[in-house]
Protein backbone atom coordinates (compact mmCIF):
# COMPACT_ATOMS: atom_id res chain seq x y z
CA UNK A 1 0.00 0.00 0.00
CA UNK A 2 1.73 3.31 -0.48
CA UNK A 3 2.28 5.88 1.61
CA UNK A 4 0.79 9.32 0.34
CA UNK A 5 -2.72 10.07 0.01
CA UNK A 6 -4.85 8.75 -3.03
CA UNK A 7 -8.32 9.76 -3.33
CA UNK A 8 -10.27 8.10 -6.40
CA UNK A 9 -14.08 8.32 -7.75
CA UNK A 10 -15.52 5.42 -9.18
CA UNK A 11 -18.20 5.35 -11.36
CA UNK A 12 -21.64 4.61 -9.16
CA UNK A 13 -25.47 4.72 -9.56
CA UNK A 14 -27.65 7.97 -9.18
CA UNK A 15 -27.68 10.22 -5.82
CA UNK A 16 -24.84 7.84 -4.43
CA UNK A 17 -20.75 8.23 -5.07
CA UNK A 18 -17.62 6.01 -4.27
CA UNK A 19 -14.75 6.86 -3.30
CA UNK A 20 -11.44 4.81 -3.32
CA UNK A 21 -8.84 6.52 -0.45
CA UNK A 22 -5.25 5.03 -0.22
CA UNK A 23 -2.14 5.42 1.50
CA UNK A 24 -2.71 7.42 5.29
CA UNK A 25 -5.32 8.99 6.33
CA UNK A 26 -4.64 11.98 8.49
CA UNK A 27 -4.61 15.71 9.29
CA UNK A 28 -3.09 16.46 5.79
CA UNK A 29 -5.82 15.24 3.80
CA UNK A 30 -8.88 14.53 6.58
CA UNK A 31 -10.35 18.02 5.35
CA UNK A 32 -9.34 16.93 1.22
CA UNK A 33 -11.74 14.24 1.92
CA UNK A 34 -14.21 16.12 3.29
CA UNK A 35 -14.38 18.66 0.96
CA UNK A 36 -14.66 16.09 -1.60
CA UNK A 37 -17.79 15.06 -0.09
CA UNK A 38 -19.24 18.16 0.87
CA UNK A 39 -19.04 18.50 -3.37
CA UNK A 40 -20.70 15.52 -3.38
CA UNK A 41 -23.50 16.28 -1.25
CA UNK A 42 -24.31 19.61 -2.74
CA UNK A 43 -24.52 18.01 -5.90
CA UNK A 44 -27.44 15.65 -4.20
CA UNK A 45 -24.83 12.29 -4.07
CA UNK A 46 -25.51 12.33 -0.45
CA UNK A 47 -25.25 8.62 -0.13
CA UNK A 48 -21.41 7.34 -0.23
CA UNK A 49 -19.28 4.34 -0.02
CA UNK A 50 -15.49 5.13 0.76
CA UNK A 51 -13.52 2.25 0.50
CA UNK A 52 -10.72 2.14 2.90
CA UNK A 53 -9.21 -1.66 1.42
CA UNK A 54 -6.09 0.13 1.01
CA UNK A 55 -5.96 2.99 4.19
CA UNK A 56 -2.44 1.90 5.55
CA UNK A 57 -2.83 3.96 8.91
CA UNK A 58 -5.65 6.60 10.01
CA UNK A 59 -4.62 9.02 12.81
CA UNK A 60 -7.01 10.98 15.19
CA UNK A 61 -7.56 13.50 12.20
CA UNK A 62 -8.41 10.80 9.72
CA UNK A 63 -10.96 9.53 12.27
CA UNK A 64 -12.63 12.78 13.32
CA UNK A 65 -13.10 13.14 9.43
CA UNK A 66 -14.89 9.88 8.90
CA UNK A 67 -16.57 10.75 12.44
CA UNK A 68 -17.68 14.52 10.57
CA UNK A 69 -18.83 12.89 7.25
CA UNK A 70 -21.07 10.16 9.05
CA UNK A 71 -22.71 13.23 10.75
CA UNK A 72 -22.93 16.10 8.23
CA UNK A 73 -24.42 13.26 5.39
CA UNK A 74 -27.07 12.32 7.99
CA UNK A 75 -28.12 15.31 7.88
CA UNK A 76 -28.56 15.54 4.38
CA UNK A 77 -30.88 12.01 4.52
CA UNK A 78 -27.67 10.60 3.27
CA UNK A 79 -25.25 7.91 4.69
CA UNK A 80 -21.34 7.52 4.71
CA UNK A 81 -20.69 3.57 4.33
CA UNK A 82 -17.10 2.15 4.81
CA UNK A 83 -16.23 -0.93 2.65
CA UNK A 84 -13.31 -3.17 3.64
CA UNK A 85 -11.36 -1.40 5.76
CA UNK A 86 -7.82 -2.51 6.46
CA UNK A 87 -6.50 -4.35 9.48
CA UNK A 88 -4.68 -0.60 10.62
CA UNK A 89 -8.16 0.84 10.67
CA UNK A 90 -10.36 -1.69 12.43
CA UNK A 91 -7.59 -2.21 14.98
CA UNK A 92 -8.48 1.61 15.91
CA UNK A 93 -12.15 1.76 14.73
CA UNK A 94 -12.49 -1.54 17.71
CA UNK A 95 -10.91 0.63 20.45
CA UNK A 96 -12.40 3.96 20.19
CA UNK A 97 -15.61 1.71 20.21
CA UNK A 98 -16.93 3.18 16.66
CA UNK A 99 -18.10 0.14 15.14
CA UNK A 100 -22.07 0.98 16.46
CA UNK A 101 -21.39 4.58 15.33
CA UNK A 102 -19.89 3.58 11.49
CA UNK A 103 -21.38 1.94 8.92
CA UNK A 104 -18.55 -0.70 7.86
CA UNK A 105 -19.41 -3.33 5.09
CA UNK A 106 -17.43 -5.60 3.70
CA UNK A 107 -17.24 -5.22 -0.01
CA UNK A 108 -18.62 -2.11 -2.38
CA UNK A 109 -21.81 -4.25 -3.49
CA UNK A 110 -23.11 -4.89 -0.24
CA UNK A 111 -22.16 -1.03 0.92
CA UNK A 112 -24.64 0.02 -2.33
CA UNK A 113 -27.05 -2.56 -0.70
CA UNK A 114 -27.50 -0.77 2.72
CA UNK A 115 -27.65 2.48 0.86
CA UNK A 116 -30.76 1.13 -1.04
CA UNK A 117 -29.48 0.75 -4.73
CA UNK B 1 4.39 3.43 13.57
CA UNK B 2 1.28 1.47 14.28
CA UNK B 3 -0.29 -0.98 16.76
CA UNK B 4 -2.92 -3.24 16.66
CA UNK B 5 -5.10 -3.53 19.77
CA UNK B 6 -5.27 -7.47 20.21
CA UNK B 7 -1.26 -7.36 20.17
CA UNK B 8 -1.71 -5.72 24.08
CA UNK B 9 -2.83 -7.01 27.22
CA UNK B 10 -3.57 -4.07 28.79
CA UNK B 11 -6.34 -2.89 30.24
CA UNK B 12 -8.27 -0.07 28.94
CA UNK B 13 -8.58 3.18 30.32
CA UNK B 14 -11.57 3.28 32.75
CA UNK B 15 -13.17 6.16 30.42
CA UNK B 16 -13.60 3.54 27.90
CA UNK B 17 -16.04 1.27 30.77
CA UNK B 18 -17.61 3.84 31.88
CA UNK B 19 -21.37 3.51 31.79
CA UNK B 20 -22.81 4.94 28.21
CA UNK B 21 -24.15 8.20 29.50
CA UNK B 22 -23.01 12.00 30.24
CA UNK B 23 -25.26 12.13 33.25
CA UNK B 24 -24.19 11.33 37.06
CA UNK B 25 -25.40 8.76 39.01
CA UNK B 26 -27.12 9.08 41.79
CA UNK B 27 -24.97 9.99 45.00
CA UNK B 28 -21.80 10.19 42.99
CA UNK B 29 -19.41 12.54 44.14
CA UNK B 30 -18.21 15.10 41.28
CA UNK B 31 -14.69 15.11 42.92
CA UNK B 32 -12.40 13.27 40.10
CA UNK B 33 -9.95 10.45 40.86
CA UNK B 34 -6.71 9.75 39.10
CA UNK B 35 -5.79 7.33 41.13
CA UNK B 36 -6.69 4.34 40.01
CA UNK B 37 -5.81 5.65 36.36
CA UNK B 38 -2.68 3.69 34.43
CA UNK B 39 0.17 6.08 34.36
CA UNK B 40 -0.66 8.52 30.86
CA UNK B 41 0.30 6.59 27.62
CA UNK B 42 -0.37 3.38 28.96
CA UNK B 43 -2.11 0.84 27.03
CA UNK B 44 -3.50 1.23 23.48
CA UNK B 45 -5.56 3.90 24.30
CA UNK B 46 -2.96 5.57 26.31
CA UNK B 47 -0.98 5.24 23.44
CA UNK B 48 -3.39 6.35 20.87
CA UNK B 49 -4.18 9.23 22.91
CA UNK B 50 -0.12 9.91 22.65
CA UNK B 51 -0.04 9.70 19.39
CA UNK B 52 -3.28 12.08 18.69
CA UNK B 53 -1.19 14.77 20.41
CA UNK B 54 2.23 14.30 18.46
CA UNK B 55 0.05 14.54 15.21
CA UNK B 56 -1.77 17.96 16.70
CA UNK B 57 2.02 19.57 17.99
CA UNK B 58 3.09 18.71 14.64
CA UNK B 59 0.53 19.60 12.23
CA UNK B 60 -0.12 22.73 14.15
CA UNK B 61 3.56 23.26 13.80
CA UNK B 62 3.15 24.12 10.14
CA UNK B 63 0.18 26.30 9.93
CA UNK B 64 0.20 29.74 9.74
CA UNK B 65 -4.17 30.31 9.14
CA UNK B 66 -6.57 30.34 11.77
CA UNK B 67 -9.16 28.12 9.65
CA UNK B 68 -6.42 25.38 9.36
CA UNK B 69 -5.87 25.19 12.65
CA UNK B 70 -9.50 24.85 13.44
CA UNK B 71 -9.46 22.23 11.02
CA UNK B 72 -6.81 20.25 12.04
CA UNK B 73 -7.82 21.33 16.06
CA UNK B 74 -11.51 19.87 15.21
CA UNK B 75 -10.78 16.91 13.56
CA UNK B 76 -7.87 15.06 15.88
CA UNK B 77 -9.65 16.06 18.95
CA UNK B 78 -12.98 14.15 17.13
CA UNK B 79 -11.08 11.53 16.66
CA UNK B 80 -8.78 11.33 19.54
CA UNK B 81 -12.22 11.29 21.73
CA UNK B 82 -14.52 9.78 19.47
CA UNK B 83 -17.39 12.69 19.14
CA UNK B 84 -18.72 13.54 15.76
CA UNK B 85 -19.17 17.12 16.70
CA UNK B 86 -17.04 19.73 17.59
CA UNK B 87 -16.60 23.98 17.15
CA UNK B 88 -13.80 26.28 17.47
CA UNK B 89 -14.29 30.02 18.44
CA UNK B 90 -11.93 32.42 18.30
CA UNK B 91 -11.76 35.96 20.44
CA UNK B 92 -10.60 38.56 18.47
CA UNK B 93 -10.26 41.21 21.54
CA UNK B 94 -10.84 41.56 24.80
CA UNK B 95 -14.73 41.95 25.28
CA UNK B 96 -15.49 41.20 22.03
CA UNK B 97 -17.84 38.82 21.25
CA UNK B 98 -16.24 35.49 20.12
CA UNK B 99 -15.84 34.34 16.33
CA UNK B 100 -16.54 30.86 15.02
CA UNK B 101 -14.33 29.55 13.02
CA UNK B 102 -15.22 25.91 12.27
CA UNK B 103 -18.05 24.09 13.07
CA UNK B 104 -18.58 20.51 12.54
CA UNK B 105 -22.03 18.92 13.42
CA UNK B 106 -23.00 21.40 15.03
CA UNK B 107 -25.47 24.33 13.09
CA UNK B 108 -23.21 27.48 12.44
CA UNK B 109 -26.47 29.73 13.84
CA UNK B 110 -26.44 28.07 17.17
CA UNK B 111 -22.90 27.43 17.41
CA UNK B 112 -22.02 31.54 17.05
CA UNK B 113 -24.67 31.98 19.76
CA UNK B 114 -22.84 29.80 22.08
CA UNK B 115 -19.94 31.52 21.76
CA UNK B 116 -21.21 34.44 22.15
CA UNK B 117 -22.38 33.62 25.26
CA UNK B 118 -20.35 31.20 26.84
CA UNK B 119 -16.81 32.83 25.75
CA UNK B 120 -17.02 35.46 28.79
CA UNK B 121 -18.07 32.94 31.61
CA UNK B 122 -15.29 30.36 30.44
CA UNK B 123 -12.85 32.82 31.26
CA UNK B 124 -14.52 34.76 34.43
CA UNK B 125 -15.16 31.85 36.56
CA UNK B 126 -13.89 31.87 39.86
CA UNK B 127 -10.43 31.44 40.71
CA UNK B 128 -9.74 31.90 37.56
CA UNK B 129 -9.83 28.39 36.22
CA UNK B 130 -9.11 27.65 32.91
CA UNK B 131 -10.08 24.22 33.12
CA UNK B 132 -12.63 22.33 30.69
CA UNK B 133 -16.08 21.84 31.87
CA UNK B 134 -18.47 19.05 31.63
CA UNK B 135 -21.70 21.18 30.94
CA UNK B 136 -23.56 18.50 32.86
CA UNK B 137 -21.76 19.57 36.08
CA UNK B 138 -22.93 22.82 35.60
CA UNK B 139 -26.51 22.33 35.79
CA UNK B 140 -26.94 23.52 39.72
CA UNK B 141 -24.80 26.74 38.98
CA UNK B 142 -25.84 30.08 37.22
CA UNK B 143 -23.73 29.27 34.11
CA UNK B 144 -25.36 31.16 31.59
CA UNK B 145 -26.70 29.58 28.49
CA UNK B 146 -26.94 26.06 29.83
CA UNK B 147 -30.07 25.15 27.88
CA UNK B 148 -29.09 26.14 24.96
CA UNK B 149 -25.42 24.31 25.00
CA UNK B 150 -27.46 21.10 26.32
CA UNK B 151 -29.91 21.72 23.53
CA UNK B 152 -27.03 21.57 21.00
CA UNK B 153 -25.68 18.61 22.44
CA UNK B 154 -22.72 20.05 23.80
CA UNK B 155 -20.96 18.07 26.72
CA UNK B 156 -17.48 19.57 26.67
CA UNK B 157 -16.60 23.37 26.73
CA UNK B 158 -12.73 24.43 27.19
CA UNK B 159 -11.31 27.52 27.01
CA UNK B 160 -8.06 27.84 24.82
CA UNK B 161 -5.39 30.46 26.09
CA UNK B 162 -1.72 31.03 26.06
CA UNK B 163 0.34 32.80 28.93
CA UNK B 164 -3.51 32.75 30.60
CA UNK B 165 -4.19 35.35 27.46
CA UNK B 166 -8.16 34.80 26.63
CA UNK B 167 -7.67 33.43 22.66
CA UNK B 168 -10.72 31.11 22.13
CA UNK B 169 -12.84 28.26 23.18
CA UNK B 170 -13.97 24.56 22.24
CA UNK B 171 -16.90 23.01 22.25
CA UNK B 172 -17.20 19.11 22.04
CA UNK B 173 -20.76 16.76 21.64
CA UNK B 174 -21.05 13.25 23.04
CA UNK B 175 -18.65 10.54 22.43
CA UNK B 176 -20.35 8.59 19.83
CA UNK B 177 -19.17 5.59 21.95
CA UNK B 178 -21.29 6.31 24.56
CA UNK B 179 -18.33 6.87 27.21
CA UNK B 180 -18.17 9.73 29.67
CA UNK B 181 -15.18 11.96 29.56
CA UNK B 182 -12.81 11.07 32.53
CA UNK B 183 -10.78 13.54 34.93
CA UNK B 184 -7.53 12.16 32.31
CA UNK B 185 -9.54 12.84 29.16
CA UNK B 186 -9.77 16.74 30.41
CA UNK B 187 -6.21 16.86 31.30
CA UNK B 188 -4.92 15.80 28.04
CA UNK B 189 -7.71 17.61 26.26
CA UNK B 190 -6.28 21.05 28.16
CA UNK B 191 -3.19 19.69 27.00
CA UNK B 192 -3.99 19.55 23.72
CA UNK B 193 -5.78 22.96 23.94
CA UNK B 194 -2.29 24.50 25.04
CA UNK B 195 -0.36 23.47 21.77
CA UNK B 196 -3.87 25.42 20.11
CA UNK B 197 -3.23 28.12 22.05
CA UNK B 198 0.29 28.58 21.19
CA UNK B 199 -0.52 27.86 17.33
CA UNK B 200 -3.06 30.39 17.33
CA UNK B 201 -1.18 33.05 19.13
CA UNK B 202 1.51 32.75 17.04
CA UNK B 203 -0.70 32.44 13.97
CA UNK B 204 -2.07 36.44 14.89
CA UNK B 205 1.53 38.11 15.53
CA UNK B 206 2.61 36.05 11.95
CA UNK B 207 -0.52 37.45 10.44
CA UNK B 208 0.28 41.02 11.65
CA UNK B 209 3.21 41.39 10.71
CA UNK B 210 2.45 40.23 7.19
CA UNK B 211 0.24 42.78 6.88
CA UNK B 212 2.45 45.78 8.31
CA UNK B 213 4.84 44.68 5.96
CA UNK B 214 2.17 44.63 3.00
CA UNK B 215 0.55 47.95 4.40
CA UNK B 216 3.82 49.36 4.34
CA UNK B 217 5.14 48.51 1.07
CA UNK B 218 2.08 49.79 0.35
CA UNK B 219 2.29 53.14 1.52
CA UNK B 220 5.79 53.19 0.51
CA UNK B 221 4.51 52.62 -3.86
CA UNK B 222 1.61 54.77 -3.08
CA UNK B 223 4.32 57.42 -2.00
CA UNK B 224 6.28 56.95 -4.98
CA UNK B 225 3.42 57.17 -7.34
CA UNK B 226 2.13 60.33 -5.57
CA UNK B 227 5.73 61.75 -6.23
CA UNK B 228 5.34 60.36 -10.19
CA UNK B 229 2.48 62.18 -10.52
CA UNK B 230 3.37 65.41 -8.57
CA UNK B 231 6.34 66.35 -10.87
CA UNK B 232 4.20 65.27 -13.86
CA UNK B 233 1.64 68.06 -12.77
CA UNK B 234 4.44 70.19 -11.94
CA UNK B 235 6.13 69.91 -15.50
CA UNK B 236 3.09 70.26 -17.38
CA UNK B 237 0.41 71.74 -15.88
CA UNK B 238 2.61 74.64 -14.02
CA UNK B 239 3.02 77.33 -16.35
CA UNK B 240 -1.10 76.86 -17.70
CA UNK B 241 -3.73 77.00 -14.59
CA UNK B 242 -1.14 77.37 -11.97
CA UNK B 243 0.65 80.61 -13.49
CA UNK B 244 -2.24 82.60 -14.04
CA UNK B 245 -3.19 81.70 -10.23
CA UNK B 246 0.09 83.06 -8.99
CA UNK B 247 0.15 86.30 -11.10
CA UNK B 248 -3.67 86.83 -9.81
CA UNK B 249 -1.79 85.97 -6.14
CA UNK B 250 0.78 88.84 -6.80
CA UNK B 251 -1.69 91.56 -7.43
CA UNK B 252 -3.56 91.30 -4.67
CA UNK B 253 -0.33 90.92 -2.25
CA UNK B 254 0.41 94.31 -4.21
CA UNK B 255 -3.13 95.85 -3.48
CA UNK B 256 -2.62 94.67 0.09
CA UNK B 257 0.39 95.91 0.81
CA UNK B 258 -0.80 99.44 -0.44
CA UNK B 259 -3.91 99.31 1.64
CA UNK B 260 -2.93 101.22 4.74
CA UNK B 261 -5.26 101.07 7.12
CA UNK B 262 -7.05 98.29 8.73
CA UNK B 263 -10.93 98.48 7.04
CA UNK B 264 -13.64 97.09 5.12
CA UNK B 265 -11.67 96.65 1.69
CA UNK B 266 -8.87 95.36 3.06
CA UNK B 267 -11.19 92.54 5.02
CA UNK B 268 -12.25 91.98 1.35
CA UNK B 269 -9.37 91.88 0.09
CA UNK B 270 -7.87 89.18 2.33
CA UNK B 271 -10.85 87.09 1.64
CA UNK B 272 -10.14 87.33 -2.25
CA UNK B 273 -6.55 86.29 -1.23
CA UNK B 274 -7.38 83.78 1.09
CA UNK B 275 -9.76 82.19 -1.69
CA UNK B 276 -7.18 82.59 -4.50
CA UNK B 277 -4.87 80.14 -2.24
CA UNK B 278 -7.89 77.78 -1.54
CA UNK B 279 -8.56 77.52 -5.17
CA UNK B 280 -4.93 76.88 -5.70
CA UNK B 281 -4.89 73.85 -3.63
CA UNK B 282 -8.26 72.59 -4.92
CA UNK B 283 -6.64 72.60 -8.56
CA UNK B 284 -4.45 70.42 -7.16
CA UNK B 285 -6.46 67.87 -5.80
CA UNK B 286 -8.69 67.63 -8.77
CA UNK B 287 -5.36 67.08 -11.19
CA UNK B 288 -4.42 64.33 -9.05
CA UNK B 289 -8.04 62.60 -8.89
CA UNK B 290 -8.00 63.00 -13.34
CA UNK B 291 -4.77 60.92 -13.28
CA UNK B 292 -6.04 58.04 -10.42
CA UNK B 293 -9.15 58.21 -12.91
CA UNK B 294 -7.31 56.92 -15.59
CA UNK B 295 -8.25 59.16 -18.14
CA UNK B 296 -4.95 58.96 -19.77
CA UNK B 297 -3.72 55.56 -18.35
CA UNK B 298 -1.80 53.16 -20.61
CA UNK B 299 -2.46 49.53 -20.25
CA UNK B 300 -0.63 46.74 -21.37
CA UNK B 301 -2.87 44.20 -21.75
CA UNK B 302 -1.62 40.14 -21.98
CA UNK B 303 -3.02 37.20 -22.61
CA UNK B 304 -2.71 34.78 -20.01
CA UNK B 305 -4.12 32.60 -16.80
CA UNK B 306 -5.59 35.23 -14.30
CA UNK B 307 -5.54 32.36 -11.88
CA UNK B 308 -1.88 32.83 -11.93
CA UNK B 309 -1.67 36.43 -10.46
CA UNK B 310 -4.18 36.10 -7.92
CA UNK B 311 -3.25 33.12 -6.61
CA UNK B 312 -0.18 35.31 -5.70
CA UNK B 313 -2.29 38.08 -5.06
CA UNK B 314 -4.33 35.52 -2.74
CA UNK B 315 -1.62 34.09 -0.73
CA UNK B 316 -0.20 37.18 0.33
CA UNK B 317 -3.53 38.69 0.81
CA UNK B 318 -4.75 36.00 3.42
CA UNK B 319 -2.67 36.65 6.37
CA UNK B 320 -3.99 39.99 6.95
CA UNK B 321 -7.40 39.27 6.20
CA UNK B 322 -7.36 36.48 8.80
CA UNK B 323 -5.67 38.42 11.21
CA UNK B 324 -8.99 40.87 11.05
CA UNK B 325 -10.74 36.99 11.74
CA UNK B 326 -12.44 37.09 8.09
CA UNK B 327 -11.78 33.91 6.06
CA UNK B 328 -10.45 34.60 2.57
CA UNK B 329 -10.98 31.60 0.06
CA UNK B 330 -9.53 31.29 -3.44
CA UNK B 331 -10.81 28.82 -6.17
CA UNK B 332 -11.64 28.42 -9.82
CA UNK B 333 -12.42 25.59 -12.39
CA UNK B 334 -10.19 23.01 -13.20
CA UNK B 335 -9.48 25.27 -16.20
CA UNK B 336 -10.01 28.55 -17.19
CA UNK B 337 -8.94 29.93 -20.73
CA UNK B 338 -6.53 32.70 -21.33
CA UNK B 339 -7.89 36.09 -21.02
CA UNK B 340 -6.56 39.70 -21.48
CA UNK B 341 -5.62 41.89 -18.96
CA UNK B 342 -2.83 43.53 -17.55
CA UNK B 343 -1.31 41.81 -14.08
CA UNK B 344 -0.84 44.91 -12.36
CA UNK B 345 -4.20 46.17 -13.00
CA UNK B 346 -6.48 42.95 -12.43
CA UNK B 347 -4.74 42.42 -9.14
CA UNK B 348 -5.38 46.14 -8.19
CA UNK B 349 -9.25 45.40 -9.01
CA UNK B 350 -9.46 42.59 -7.24
CA UNK B 351 -7.87 43.83 -4.48
CA UNK B 352 -10.44 46.94 -4.50
CA UNK B 353 -13.02 44.77 -4.00
CA UNK B 354 -11.77 42.70 -1.46
CA UNK B 355 -10.53 45.60 0.65
CA UNK B 356 -14.36 46.71 0.08
CA UNK B 357 -16.12 43.79 1.33
CA UNK B 358 -13.02 43.26 4.07
CA UNK B 359 -14.49 47.48 5.43
CA UNK B 360 -18.30 46.13 5.37
CA UNK B 361 -18.35 42.76 6.26
CA UNK B 362 -18.09 42.13 10.36
CA UNK B 363 -15.47 39.62 11.79
CA UNK B 364 -16.37 36.13 11.34
CA UNK B 365 -17.42 37.07 7.61
CA UNK B 366 -16.03 34.58 4.66
CA UNK B 367 -15.15 36.03 1.41
CA UNK B 368 -14.57 34.70 -1.83
CA UNK B 369 -12.64 35.17 -5.20
CA UNK B 370 -14.13 32.56 -7.30
CA UNK B 371 -12.84 32.43 -11.19
CA UNK B 372 -14.52 30.79 -14.03
CA UNK B 373 -15.78 30.93 -17.77
CA UNK B 374 -18.73 32.04 -19.02
CA UNK B 375 -20.57 32.80 -21.82
CA UNK B 376 -22.39 36.23 -21.08
CA UNK B 377 -24.67 38.60 -23.21
CA UNK B 378 -23.16 36.47 -26.58
CA UNK B 379 -19.50 36.89 -25.78
CA UNK B 380 -17.29 34.62 -24.23
CA UNK B 381 -15.61 35.56 -20.69
CA UNK B 382 -13.56 34.85 -17.73
CA UNK B 383 -15.50 35.92 -14.78
CA UNK B 384 -13.51 36.88 -11.45
CA UNK B 385 -16.31 37.12 -8.39
CA UNK B 386 -15.61 38.57 -5.71
CA UNK B 387 -18.33 37.33 -3.13
CA UNK B 388 -19.15 37.50 0.92
CA UNK B 389 -21.89 36.42 3.22
CA UNK B 390 -21.74 40.43 5.07
CA UNK B 391 -25.04 42.57 5.24
CA UNK B 392 -25.44 43.84 1.31
CA UNK B 393 -25.92 47.04 0.14
CA UNK B 394 -29.73 48.27 0.26
CA UNK B 395 -31.13 49.31 -2.83
CA UNK B 396 -31.53 52.94 -3.01
CA UNK B 397 -27.70 53.15 -2.47
CA UNK B 398 -26.99 50.22 -5.16
CA UNK B 399 -27.57 52.52 -8.33
CA UNK B 400 -24.66 55.05 -6.61
CA UNK B 401 -21.82 52.77 -5.48
CA UNK B 402 -19.87 53.02 -8.80
CA UNK B 403 -19.86 57.00 -8.37
CA UNK B 404 -16.78 58.49 -6.98
CA UNK B 405 -16.49 59.46 -3.31
CA UNK B 406 -19.68 57.66 -2.74
CA UNK B 407 -19.55 54.66 -0.22
CA UNK B 408 -22.85 53.49 1.08
CA UNK B 409 -23.48 56.59 2.60
CA UNK B 410 -22.55 59.77 4.06
CA UNK B 411 -22.32 58.01 7.63
CA UNK B 412 -20.61 54.65 6.23
CA UNK B 413 -17.71 57.23 4.61
CA UNK B 414 -16.90 58.13 7.86
CA UNK B 415 -17.09 55.06 10.01
CA UNK B 416 -14.94 53.41 7.06
CA UNK B 417 -12.68 56.31 5.97
CA UNK B 418 -11.21 55.99 2.71
CA UNK B 419 -12.88 58.40 -0.07
CA UNK B 420 -14.91 56.36 -1.79
CA UNK B 421 -12.84 56.09 -5.00
CA UNK B 422 -12.14 52.50 -4.82
CA UNK B 423 -15.08 51.31 -6.69
CA UNK B 424 -15.19 53.77 -9.52
CA UNK B 425 -11.59 53.28 -10.08
CA UNK B 426 -12.17 50.05 -9.90
CA UNK B 427 -14.63 49.85 -12.79
CA UNK B 428 -13.01 52.41 -14.98
CA UNK B 429 -10.23 49.96 -14.91
CA UNK B 430 -11.94 46.90 -15.77
CA UNK B 431 -13.54 49.00 -18.80
CA UNK B 432 -9.87 49.91 -19.70
CA UNK B 433 -9.34 46.14 -19.94
CA UNK B 434 -12.39 46.12 -22.32
CA UNK B 435 -14.24 44.03 -19.33
CA UNK B 436 -16.97 45.20 -17.20
CA UNK B 437 -17.61 45.26 -13.43
CA UNK B 438 -21.08 44.49 -12.16
CA UNK B 439 -22.53 44.20 -8.57
CA UNK B 440 -25.36 42.23 -7.51
CA UNK B 441 -26.38 42.19 -3.59
CA UNK B 442 -28.98 40.71 -1.02
CA UNK B 443 -29.83 42.52 2.12
CA UNK B 444 -28.85 40.99 4.70
CA UNK B 445 -26.71 37.88 2.24
CA UNK B 446 -24.27 39.61 1.31
CA UNK B 447 -22.96 40.93 -2.16
CA UNK B 448 -21.14 39.61 -5.27
CA UNK B 449 -19.03 41.94 -7.64
CA UNK B 450 -17.78 40.33 -10.99
CA UNK B 451 -15.46 41.16 -13.17
CA UNK B 452 -15.39 40.16 -16.96
CA UNK B 453 -12.68 40.09 -18.54
CA UNK B 454 -12.43 39.32 -22.42
CA UNK B 455 -10.94 36.29 -23.89
CA UNK B 456 -7.64 36.10 -25.31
Amino acid sequence: MADTFQMTSADSPPSTALLRLEGRLDARNAQTLVQECQRLRDAGRSRIVVNLSRVAFVASSGVGSLLALTEMLNDANGKLVLVDISDAVRSVVELLNLTQFLNLQTSEAEAFQTIGV
Amino acid sequence: MFWKAKDRDIPPVPSEEAPPTDEPSPGATKERTVTRLPAFGEGPAGELSLLSMLELSNELSARMDLYEIAEVTLFNLMGHFACSRAALWVLPEEGEDAVLLRAQGFSPKVARAVGTVWSRWLFDRPGGSLDPVLVHELRDTNAPGLSLAEDAGIVVLAPVAARRRRLGLLALGRRVSGATFSARDLEVLAASLNFVGVSLENTALYNRAIETNRGLRQANERLLELDRLKSEFLRTLNHELRTPLTVIGAYLDSLLMGEKEEGPRKHQLRTVRDESSKLEGMLLNLLDFGKLMGDDLQLSLERGDVTNPLRVWYEERRPGITAGFRELQFSHTSSVPAAFFERRRLVQIVDALVGNAVKFCPAGSKITVRVEPETHEGSEWVRVDVIDDGPGIAPDRLPHIFDSFRQGDGSETRRHGGMGMGLAFARRLAEKMNGTLDVRTELGSGTTFSLRLPLA
